[in-house]
């Protein structure tokens, strides 16, 4: 378990963190340190985030990391409640899954397709109206 | 909507219990959120553990992770709000997690309730019971919606009229039209079947508005028919709708007609417009000022707009029956007119629709296409249908105008009269017919508006 010693303004004091790593910890408070002056997010609703899945280009470099790496930040953001670290994080793995065919979407994240083929077909055909546009 | 992140907590302890199980024999596996931490001793958790589960083959180099089912549930729902139904459709497919998850009802309903136009009805009753699947819902307005786009419906003739059918009203039951067989027909929207015939009027029936409680219809006979419909209901009629009261003044044809809960306003060939007392049926004042027949008139608010023969639209004020403002631009008489409180759209001999802004009287938009006099239009937020004398009814897009949809092969004569739904486009012509165009064939149309 590790604890680190973050400035939260008048108080110097110390947070637990028990479900962030260093190395995770390092990258989460780098991307802090990039948006520090970034303006206060609006209240958006979840219709003009869904609206907007655009990642501006430094934080799409920043997680362009491995799974296992990117996975661990969604938690860290969740858990520190970094919101617009969360939200890219959450685009991220969206973008992951867009356009790719189911099998696509498998072979990305290493899935078992645990359908029969009966239910694959059956799947299918309650689906086709979506890849009708 | 809330955050799906506290809208589908519930969910999530149904999840784990289904899926948890099926992925990893511990279920404690499953990443913990910020919430559980505290019920968690701390040392039970190392984060180091996450890379070491999960599928990935010896021979891939990189990690990888199935987010959906390591993730916390409303973390994995949360990805599911950047993505659009087709994404969630083919992830339906990947897996029984990923089906589970990407069907999940709420993240549908806010889908649905995103796209601009598309309402649905939904019983308090229903919703509470958990009788609404949203995305079967959503499957069945996007079908609807791809079949407006495309033009692709079912097409059934009404035929009974003896003569010409120049009005039309409709509704989720019947279908209500007037003919110059002096009639007035009540059909069955679902069979076709005509249930009811009124006679009334001595000649023509030209125009005609209900609501559930009256119809009002109009006629080359110069009269205006009240017509009792409170036994109508919603449903179809078994009791004869029987006629109320008769209004006599115009000294020539009425020519359209419109009512809200307190006046009719009617108008005629006689080249005036008139307002009546729904309730007394006294004529309270005539509006003089057209140099023509006028041949529509729409109520909205205090406001009444007419359009004339005489190449002209205006604007009076429905209480105190001052007039307010002309519409030029028009190069031949009007046919018809539609007025929604901002907008006005008008067709007319000379073979284009307008669009004006009711505040300045401008007109923004010509919409070019018809090859013959626009008889009647109807619009809504993002429609215009038409029809005309060319035979041919066509749809247009309201904010650009463009034209999206030409039927031309409905009809083989003048078109008369047009409405729509979200469902179907009606059409009455001199031909005698009635066309039903239904783009919903076939399909679920419970629960959308």
């Amino acid at each position: 378990m590790y604890f680190y010693k973050i400035d939260v303004g008048e108080t110097d004091q110390s947070i637990p963190l028990p479900n962030v790593n260093e190395k995770v910890l390092r990258k989460v408070l780098e991307w802090c340190e990039h948006h520090v002056n970034d303006p206060q997010p609006t209240n958006d609703d979840d219709d003009s985030r869904r609206r907007n899945t655009e990642i501006d280009d430094w934080d799409q470099r920043f997680l362009n990391v491995e799974q296992d790496m990117l996975f661990e930040i969604i938690l860290a953001a969740n858990y520190l409640d970094i919101k617009p670290l969360l939200d890219i994080g959450c685009k991220t793995v969206a973008n992951m899954i867009k356009g790719k065919s189911p099998e696509e979407i498998r072979s990305t994240f290493n899935i078992v397709n645990d359908f029969t083929p009966e239910e694959e077909e059956q799947i299918r055909k309650e689906n086709e109206w979506a890849e009708d546009r | 909507m809330k955050s799906p992140r506290h809208t589908l907590l519930g969910k999530a302890r149904f999840f784990n219990k289904i899926f948890a199980k099926n992925i990893n024999e511990d279920s404690k596996d499953r990443a913990v959120t910020r919430r559980q931490l505290s019920t968690l001793s701390p040392t039970k958790f190392h984060p180091a553990e996450v890379e070491d589960e999960g599928f990935y083959t010896v021979e891939d180099s990189t990690t990888k992770i199935d987010f959906l089912i390591k993730l916390p549930y409303e973390i994995a729902a949360y990805i599911l709000v950047f993505v659009n139904y087709q994404t969630l459709c083919r992830m339906s497919r990947v897996s029984r997690a990923w089906k589970y998850i990407s069907q999940d009802n709420e993240l549908w309903r806010s889908m649905y309730m995103a796209n601009k136009g598309w309402k649905a009805s939904i019983s308090r009753e229903a919703a509470l019971a958990g009788e609404v699947t949203w995305k079967d819902l959503y499957r069945n307005r996007h079908v609807l919606a791809m079949r407006w786009k495309k033009g692709e419906c079912e097409k059934t003739y009404l035929n009974g009229h003896g003569d010409s059918v120049y009005c039309i009203q409709f509704d989720e039951y019947k279908i209500v039209t007037g003919s110059r067989d002096k009639t007035i027909k009540f059909w069955d929207i679902k069979t076709g079947e005509c249930f009811q015939t009124l006679y009334g009027h001595d000649l023509s029936v030209l125009c005609l508005q209900y609501n559930d409680k009256i119809m009002v219809s109009g006629s080359s006979d110069k009269t205006i028919i009240i017509w009792d419909m409170q036994k109508v209901g919603m449903q179809k009629i078994n009791h004869p709708v029987t006629q109320l009261r008769r209004l006599t003044g115009h000294t020539a044809g009425v020519l359209d007609i419109c009512f809200d809960d307190f006046y009719i306003v009617s108008c005629s060939k006689d080249s005036t417009i008139k307002v009546w007392d729904i309730n007394t049926g006294t004529c309270l004042r005539t509006l003089t000022g057209h140099r023509g027949p006028v041949n529509a008139v729409q109520l909205h608010g205090n406001r009444i707009i007419s359009a004339s023969g005489d190449a002209l639209i205006k604007l009076w004020n429905l209480e105190s029956g001052e007039f307010l403002k002309d519409f030029i631009g028009h190069t031949r008489g009007l046919a018809c007119v539609q007025f929604d409180g901002k907008w006005v759209v008008s067709g007319s001999n000379d073979k284009t629709i307008k669009i004006w802004d009711v505040e300045t009287a401008q007109c923004v938009r010509t919409l070019e296409g018809h090859t013959d006099l626009v008889r009647t239009l109807h619009f809504d937020e993002d429609k215009i249908v038409s029809g005309s004398y060319d035979q041919t009814v066509k749809v247009w897009e309201l904010k650009t105008g463009k034209q999206l949809l030409d039927f031309k092969e409905g009809h083989t004569s003048w078109v008369f009269d047009v409405q729509f739904s979200s469902t179907k486009i009606v059409s009455t012509s001199q031909d005698q017919k009635i066309l039903v165009m239904d783009f919903a064939d076939e399909l679920d149309t419970k629960y959308i508006l």
